[in-house]
Formats: C-alpha cells, sequence, structure tokens
C-alpha cells in the first residue's frame, strides 16, 4: 500500500468533545473535561444548574430550564417538571404518584407509555426528556463547539424500560451515548479519580425523584459495583410533597373544603420546594399561600419539617441496611459515604446517615454535580482513553413467567455485566406448539409484583409430550444494563430474539416517526444555512460583476449588456426569494453570460501589458 | 555545533516527489505533515498530508530543502524511518521504511513497533 | 512460512487481517485487533491454576486484568465488530469469575470438568443425619427474634462451610469424586440455610426490599 500526500483533514472531528450529562429529575448538569480537567458548564449567573423543567407554549414555543420554572409560578398549566419519575412507566404504575404529578395524563391505545397533555399537544416523557436534553446540548456547543456524543448518567435502579426511554430521547436530541452509567457510579468516580480513595465506600444519593445506595469497591483505578439497591419513587420531590400537605391541611383548617386544580396544586408543590431548600440552611421560616384569591401564611421550623419527614429519611436508612447485609458486609468494613442529590443538604438526612454509617459524609464536591463531574470523567476517559476501569452490576433480578404466575429468575441481581445467561424450560401440555416468554424485573416471586418487561411468543415447537421439549432461553445484557431476550428450542433449533422493548417503551415505529420529524428540522436548519452560504456567494458575484461593468463596460455590446444585467436582476430577486435552487441556478447563468466579458478583459489586459 | 540526528530520513526521490506536489498545489504550503493516526487493521497507519501552517505541537524537520512536520505523537513511531517514493505499474507514492517495525499487516496498511 | 501455520492446529487466522493468531489469544498479535473468546474453561480464562482453594485476591488481580484489556468501554471508539467481540469476551470473563469466585459454583464446575453431569440432580441428598443437622438449624433460625441471635446461628453455619471447602479441596486433589459430590451437597444446603438466614435478618430489622 502507496500512501498519497492529502489535503489537510478538517480538524472538526478532533475538536467534537465528549460530554458527561446528569439528566437529573429537578436538575440537569452538564460537566466536560478539558485540559485534564473537570469542568461544569454554567450559565452567566454562574448556576451549573439547568432545571429540568419545560415550558410548552400554544404558540409552539418550548422553554426549558429557570425560565420554564418561572411560568410555574403565572402558567403552571403550560409546564411540565419531574417528568424522570415517568420514563418508562405505564399508567399502572404511576396510579400512586398522580396526586404528586400534576400534568393530564393520557394513555395511548396500545397500551404503551404515559402520554402528557400539555398546550393542546401529546407528549410522551421521551420527547419532553429530549427536549431537555437538546437544552443541554445547546448549552455545551455554545460553551465548547460542537457536541456530538455523550455519557448520561440514570439511577442505578432505573429498569430496563426506564433506560432504554433515556437513550431513546438521546437519539431524538441528536447525542450520541457513548454509555450509560448509574449516578452513584458516576459519583464514586468523581471522588475516586479527585481524591484518590481506596477501599469499600457508599454511595448514598438521594435526588429529586429517586433514592439509589450503592456500595463501590475502589482499588488502584478499578471501580467495582458490589451491590445496589433503591426505590425509584422515592425522591426530595416527596419531601416537598409533604410539606405542601401540611400547609393545604392548614388551609383547609382556615377556609374549609377547597378544591384545588393540577395547576394549584404545583404551585403549592413549588412552595413545597422552596421551605425545603430555606430549612436546609435556616431553622425556621415562612410562606404564603394564595389560591381563589385567598391569603394564607404558613410557618414552619426546622423541628417540625424533620419530624415530617422522618419516615421518608428511615425509609432510605432501613434500604441501606438492606443493601449492606445483601452484599454480607458490617457497616464497619465501609470507609466512606459519599453525598450525592440537593437533598442531602436536609441536615437530618446529613445526621442520620452519619449515625448510620459511622463516619463523617464526603461532601467536598458539590453534590449536585458531582454525577456530572463523572460523567464527564468517564466521558473522556471513553473517547481519549483511560487507565481507570468502571465494573458495573445488573440492578435488579431479571426472570421469566413461569406456571401459576412465578417468576424464575435467569440473572440476579448485582451480577456484573456484560453478562449472558440461559436457563432451560418445558412445555406443561401434550402437543403444546407455542410458548409465551414474559420477561419481568424484580426482586419479588410473583409475577404481577414485578416489572413486566416485554413478552413474546416462541411458536413452532414440535409436537411432543408435556416435558419433553428443551426451551432455552437466554438473557444477554449489555455494557448499558440494556437487556436481549432470545428463546431457542433445542431439539429442533427454532429460535427467535427479542430485543426487549419494553412494554412501556416507544415502539419502533413511534421512535421512527419522531426521528423523521426531528430529522426533517435539522434538514430545514440545515437549508436554512445553505442558503446563507449561496447567499453570501452571490453578492460576491455581483460585486464583482458590477464593478466589472464600469470599468470594461465597452468591451460589450447592447444587446451582451442587456443579457447581464437581467442575470444581475434575476440573482438579486432570487436573494430576495430565499430558495436555494433558484439562486444556484441563476448565479450559474450570471456566470454562463459573463463568460465572455471575463475572456476579453483578459485580452485586454494582456494587450494592455505588451501593447 | 551539537550532533543534530535527523528523526526521519528521506530519499531522493521522495524529495523530487514533495517539491513537485507542493509547487502544483498552488497555495501557500508550509511544508509536509507526518503523523499516525489508528485506523487500519494493524492499529496504527501513516498520514501525510499538506500542511498549510505549523502546528505547536509539530516537530520540524528540514531536509534537502523540504521541511517536514512531524506530528509529535507520531515522532516515536516515525523515529529512524526513510521515507521514499516508489513508482510501480500502476502506482505510485510513499513507503516509510522503518526499522523499528514489528510486524505488518497484510494489508501493508498499517503496522505496529 | 505460511505452510508452518497450517501444519500446526493451534494456530488459526485473523478475522480483521487474516495474520495467523495462536489460538486463545486475546489479540491478534499481527494487527492488535481484539479477537473472538475461544472455547477455554474458567481457570484457563482467568489465567490461574485449576485447584478447589483459590487465592481470592490473585483472582481478583488476574480479573481486573483482563478486564482492563478487554471490558467493552476500552472500545467506544472501535468499530461495532470489535465492540461486539469485546462484549462476548467480557460476557464469558464475567462467568468465569463469578463461577470460581463463589466456593458453591466452583465446587459445581469442578465437579462439571471432572466429567459430572446433572449436577442438581446429584446433589440432593437422602443423607438422614445431614438432614436432621440441616433441620436443627433451620428451627434455630426460626426461632431467633433478634439480629444479635441470628448472627450467632450465622457464625455456626459460617463455621461449617469452611469446613466443608478445606474437606473439598482434599477430595479434589485426590481426585475422590464420590467424596467431593457429598461435601458439595453439604455446601449447597449450608449455603442455604446462610441465605435463609439474611433474609430472616432483613424481616426481622423490619424492611423488604
Amino acid at each position: 500500500m502507496l500512501l498519497q500526500i492529502n489535503e489537510p483533514t478538517s480538524r472538526s472531528n478532533k475538536n467534537d468533545v465528549a460530554i458527561g450529562i446528569d439528566l437529573g429529575t429537578t436538575n440537569s448538569v452538564v460537566a466536560v473535561v478539558k485540559n485534564g480537567q473537570s469542568l461544569v458548564l454554567r450559565d452567566e449567573q454562574g448556576s451549573g444548574l439547568i432545571p429540568s423543567v419545560v415550558a410548552y407554549g400554544d404558540d409552539g414555543s418550548i422553554v426549558v430550564g429557570n425560565e420554564a420554572r418561572h411560568e410555574l409560578l403565572s402558567n403552571p398549566q403550560i409546564v411540565v417538571s419531574s417528568i424522570k419519575r415517568l420514563m418508562g412507566r405505564g399508567i399502572s404504575d404511576i396510579k400512586s404518584l398522580v396526586g404528586t404529578l400534576p400534568f393530564e395524563l393520557g394513555i395511548a391505545a396500545d397500551g404503551g407509555m404515559v402520554r402528557l397533555k400539555v398546550s393542546g399537544k401529546t407528549l410522551t416523557p421521551v420527547e419532553v426528556s429530549a427536549d431537555i436534553l437538546l437544552a443541554i446540548k445547546a448549552r455545551a456547543e455554545n460553551a465548547l463547539g460542537s457536541v456530538k456524543s455523550a455519557v448520561i448518567t440514570v439511577p442505578a435502579y432505573f429498569d430496563d424500560a426506564a433506560r432504554n426511554a433515556t437513550k431513546d430521547a438521546a437519539k431524538l436530541a441528536g447525542i450520541k451515548v457513548l454509555r450509560l452509567i448509574n449516578e452513584p457510579t458516576a459519583a464514586a468516580l468523581a471522588y475516586g479519580l479527585d481524591n484518590h480513595v481506596e477501599g469499600l465506600y457508599a454511595i448514598y444519593d438521594f435526588g429529586g425523584g429517586t433514592f439509589d445506595i450503592s456500595l463501590l469497591h475502589m482499588e488502584r483505578g478499578v471501580f467495582q459495583v458490589r451491590a445496589t439497591g433503591g426505590d425509584v419513587a422515592l425522591g426530595g420531590d416527596d419531601l416537598d410533597h409533604s410539606i405542601a400537605e401540611v400547609f393545604l391541611s392548614e388551609r383547609t383548617k382556615l377556609f374549609g373544603n377547597e378544591t384545588i386544580t393540577s395547576t394549584e396544586a404545583k404551585q403549592v408543590l413549588s412552595i413545597g420546594r422552596m421551605a425545603k431548600e430555606c430549612l436546609s440552611i435556616n431553622s425556621c421560616g415562612d410562606w404564603v399561600i394564595k389560591i381563589n384569591d385567598k391569603s394564607s401564611r404558613h410557618y414552619l421550623d426546622l423541628k417540625t419539617f424533620e419530624s415530617l419527614i422522618t419516615n421518608i429519611v428511615e425509609r432510605t436508612i432501613s434500604i441501606c441496611r438492606g443493601v449492606i447485609i445483601d452484599a454480607g458486609i458490617s457497616v464497619k468494613e465501609i470507609k466512606g459515604v459519599v453525598l450525592v442529590g440537593g437533598c442531602t443538604r436536609v441536615p437530618l438526612i446529613r445526621r442520620r446517615v452519619s449515625e448510620f454509617f459511622e463516619c463523617n459524609p464526603l461532601v467536598d464536591i458539590n453534590p449536585d454535580e458531582v454525577v456530572a463531574v463523572g460523567a464527564a470523567m468517564q466521558a473522556y476517559a471513553l473517547t481519549a482513553g483511560s487507565s481507570t476501569l468502571l465494573l458495573d452490576v445488573t440492578p435488579l433480578s431479571l426472570g421469566i413467567e413461569t406456571m401459576g404466575g412465578i417468576v424464575e429468575r435467569v440473572i440476579p441481581r448485582n451480577t456484573p455485566i456484560p453478562v449472558a445467561m440461559a436457563q432451560e424450560f418445558t412445555t406443561y401440555q401434550n402437543n403444546q406448539d407455542s410458548m409465551l416468554i414474559h420477561v419481568v424485573q424484580g426482586e419479588r416471586e410473583m409475577v404481577e409484583q414485578c416489572r413486566s418487561l416485554a413478552s413474546f411468543v416462541l411458536s413452532g415447537i414440535p409436537q411432543m409430550v408435556a416435558g419433553r421439549a428443551r426451551i432455552c432461553v437466554t438473557f444477554v445484557v449489555d455494557a448499558d444494563g440494556l437487556l436481549t431476550v432470545s428463546a431457542k428450542e433445542k431439539i429442533t433449533g427454532i429460535e427467535q430474539e427479542v430485543s426487549v422493548k419494553p412494554s412501556y417503551g416507544l415502539t419502533e415505529d413511534e421512535m421512527t416517526r419522531m426521528l423523521r420529524d426531528s430529522l426533517e428540522h435539522a434538514r430545514e436548519d440545515i437549508k436554512v444555512r445553505l442558503f446563507a452560504e449561496a447567499k453570501v456567494e452571490a453578492i460576491r458575484s455581483l460585486l464583482a460583476v458590477r464593478a466589472a461593468l464600469v470599468a470594461d463596460g465597452d468591451l460589450l455590446s447592447i444587446d451582451e449588456k442587456s443579457q447581464i444585467h437581467n442575470a444581475l436582476e434575476s440573482v438579486e430577486s432570487a436573494i430576495r426569494d430565499g430558495v436555494i435552487e433558484i439562486l444556484q441556478t441563476t448565479v450559474a447563468t450570471l456566470e454562463d453570460k459573463t463568460k465572455i466579458f471575463a475572456i476579453r478583459r483578459i485580452n485586454r489586459g494582456i494587450h494592455k501589458r505588451f501593447d | 555545533m551539537t550532533e543534530y540526528i535527523s528523526p526521519i530520513t528521506l530519499s531522493d526521490a521522495a524529495v523530487n516527489r514533495i517539491k513537485i506536489m507542493i509547487a502544483d498545489r498552488k497555495k501557500p504550503t508550509v511544508g509536509v505533515r507526518i503523523g499516525v493516526c489508528t485506523k487500519g487493521c494493524s492499529g496504527l497507519t501513516y498520514t501525510i498530508e499538506f500542511a498549510d501552517e505549523k502546528n505547536p505541537t509539530d516537530d520540524v524537520v528540514e531536509t534537502k530543502g523540504v521541511t517536514l512536520l512531524i506530528d509529535h505523537k507520531a515522532t516515536i513511531f516515525i523515529f529512524g524511518t526513510e521515507m521514499d517514493f516508489v513508482e510501480e505499474n500502476f502506482q505510485s507514492g510513499f513507503v516509510f521504511r522503518n526499522p523499528n517495525e514489528k510486524g505488518r499487516c497484510n494489508c501493508g496498511k498499517s503496522f505496529h513497533v | 512460512m505460511n505452510d508452518l501455520y497450517k501444519l500446526n492446529s493451534d494456530v488459526s487466522c485473523c478475522w480483521s487481517c487474516k495474520g495467523p493468531v495462536i489460538k486463545h489469544a486475546l489479540f491478534c498479535p499481527t494487527c492488535d485487533v481484539i479477537q473472538p473468546p475461544s472455547d477455554i474453561d474458567h481457570f484457563v480464562r482467568l489465567g490461574i491454576c485449576r485447584c478447589y482453594v483459590l487465592d481470592l485476591s490473585e483472582l481478583d488481580r488476574q480479573y481486573f486484568h483482563f478486564q482492563r484489556l478487554l471490558h467493552p468501554d476500552k472500545f467506544v471508539c472501535h468499530t461495532s465488530k470489535e465492540q461486539i467481540l469485546s462484549q462476548a469476551q467480557v460476557t464469558v470473563l464475567n462467568e468465569a469469575y463469578e463461577t470460581l469466585k463463589n466456593p458453591l459454583k466452583r465446587a459445581y464446575y469442578l465437579l462439571r470438568l471432572s466429567g459430572c453431569v446433572d449436577i442438581d440432580l446429584i446433589t440432593k441428598t437422602t443423607n438422614s443425619d445431614l438432614l436432621m443437622e440441616i433441620m436443627e438449624i433451620h428451627e434455630l433460625l426460626n426461632d431467633a427474634d433478634t439480629v444479635d441471635e441470628i448472627k450467632v446461628i450465622e457464625d455456626q453455619i459460617n463455621a461449617k462451610m469452611i469446613l466443608c471447602e478445606t474437606s473439598l479441596e482434599k477430595a479434589f486433589v485426590k481426585e475422590n469424586l464420590d467424596i467431593a459430590v457429598e461435601l458439595t451437597t453439604r455446601l449447597k444446603y449450608f449455603k442455604k440455610l446462610f441465605e435463609e438466614s439474611s433474609s430472616r435478618k432483613i424481616y426481622i430489622t423490619g424492611i423488604n426490599i
């Protein structure tokens, strides 16, 4: 193979940086590693937080972040917040949340993913998340130039459906996901690399909508997740909620029973959030709620606040205890605990965590930003190479339904990923020719207590006596924690594979449609850019030809001149019309009509020099 | 004068060819940049490009009237090689003769040291 | 040269550059590209010697060493074929690690390597002494009301398991399969008891995860 000298390649690829995104329930954060330093990307006010709040205007406008959060008080019916709680959920999953989620909910005819109705639009959580991701990407591109790929974090306890939904949202936002990593792992990465900690650490992550506890072993650059547990429906929002409930019951005492719209509920919840944030720093405060022109003032001190939330906090502690028992270790073996998530600023939580783990928690990295920083480090490690290694596990057991609705576990929780495991099943009726494979995720024994991920039918099983067929079901979980299931009848070799598209995920069709829509937008964007470029070229030609006409117009006959003038005019009108194809044709005509003129001008130039 | 060992040597054929190509390019050219990139089936492959400007990370080698800019990352792979220009029946191009090279993959495009 | 490779059945062909690759090699010596996992036993895969009692820190060291070479995170910027192979390599590596790390799974695995089939069936006990022993501890567990009481029982179970493991090593060394099967069966039942005690502990502390 012989090499040629090439024109310099554009370096744009090299400038493409990979970012780390913490796509949070309440706030999102984006960070990058640049020149070996991790950097949280901030707005003009210096805040790294992008509220995960989207306002959908009636005019089709989409606003994300602080501006959208402001709308929450004045114009709450157009605002969507805490969407992460709905990622990968079906309507039945969120019945218990309906009170806390002030949207009008809808459901697809096929019973799939939850839909929300906002400003006359019907949206899936995936689309709302994609809008948030677009805003994050815009912030990153503003600071860094082109950004195409990212590491996105998810709660360790996110199930397959929610992970897939997150990946789909990134795809819609035009972001290539290098890897989905678990939030606590990202936090550990940020601490482990910055502080050179070694040994067994607990990561206590109490975010806006989810609670996670993970045990990680860190040693010479290897981050090994030993065990993980949590609750996807327990978060800081619940603290806000308990304050809001108290305030509302105080109002009932004042004004009697009130009917409250979902809009007003949102207002009360955001006052609850403000109260929580205030009481993380101060010992008391008071707040005013105004509904139906009736104002009420509510006082809350730290002690009352702590008694309100003590049940929630104790629930997180007992989950911690369970995970430690599950991992077969004792609290004393844990060298430290890392606090993640804004809620860990609540004094009661800090106190209980240090009591339980018998050590002072690590808080030197901002708990709101530590996850994004870790994600950015991993993004850098994946693209630029690194000696660190993240070894993650499956957070929840995966299994299939067998006779009587009992779950047969195929992959137990806390198994290192990627993993492939197979289990054999058989038929239970004579001449049974098909078998329903129902894939579930969770720790409970009965199917209805676990989460249904997908089901498919293996058909064409040859007729045999019951119990004779040998059906081998293989589960494969990849490095992102995503599951693929295949089934094979061993005697005949009939095989079927499904990449588990979860029951509550988007269907292939929906995803295709959404992608097509977003590509159409992209195509329009490209058109606009191409036209702008063509316009610059055209104006340059116009000016050049006009200048030449002034200088050497006498070289042309009247007829030739008028042809060139016509060509000039049509270019001008094409610039005004804004259609790129027409502009290109008129510019080509102009060039054609001025060819002779150009040759004559060159000849005149030569003559001038030699004469 | 300190003794200077050039990391790369150029055959006369290579020198002539580079000069012709730079002249044909009709663009201000600082020289020719040599790099390695991780493509090809053996992991590493050489790249040769015209250079419009010098990068701070380039190592500059002036030899026989030709300026070579060697991407800093490539220097260790390139050290001690001779760049030659060969003409075969149906194609011509540059080759690097590398004393450091341990293996070369069958497609000839990449190597490892 | 080429004929030499053909003669040697331990050499195959790299999928990428078609160069010679020694069987079981993880990477092609010519083009350095990752190769598909080969069909080798877990001990060979992790580069440790085949015996029952293992140095677990050595096992970890070897596991991390291979993970550093093969993990999908190292192949994010490579071709999709290489990514698939990396996932395949690490999947079998994880399986090997999980099997060897766990004393019971390791015993099963060694039995299987020694030619035993249907291990679930042969490790079903009919030994009434063992059953009595198990039942007694089971009763104790059910009667335990505090975490501390359970811990005492756990220590007992643990001691019995350790005893099993040391005896298993001797049985495997002597290739005394009958005794190995018997000891594996004991280990299996004690392991189950241990799991029971864990869930009992979680139950007592009043949580349900």
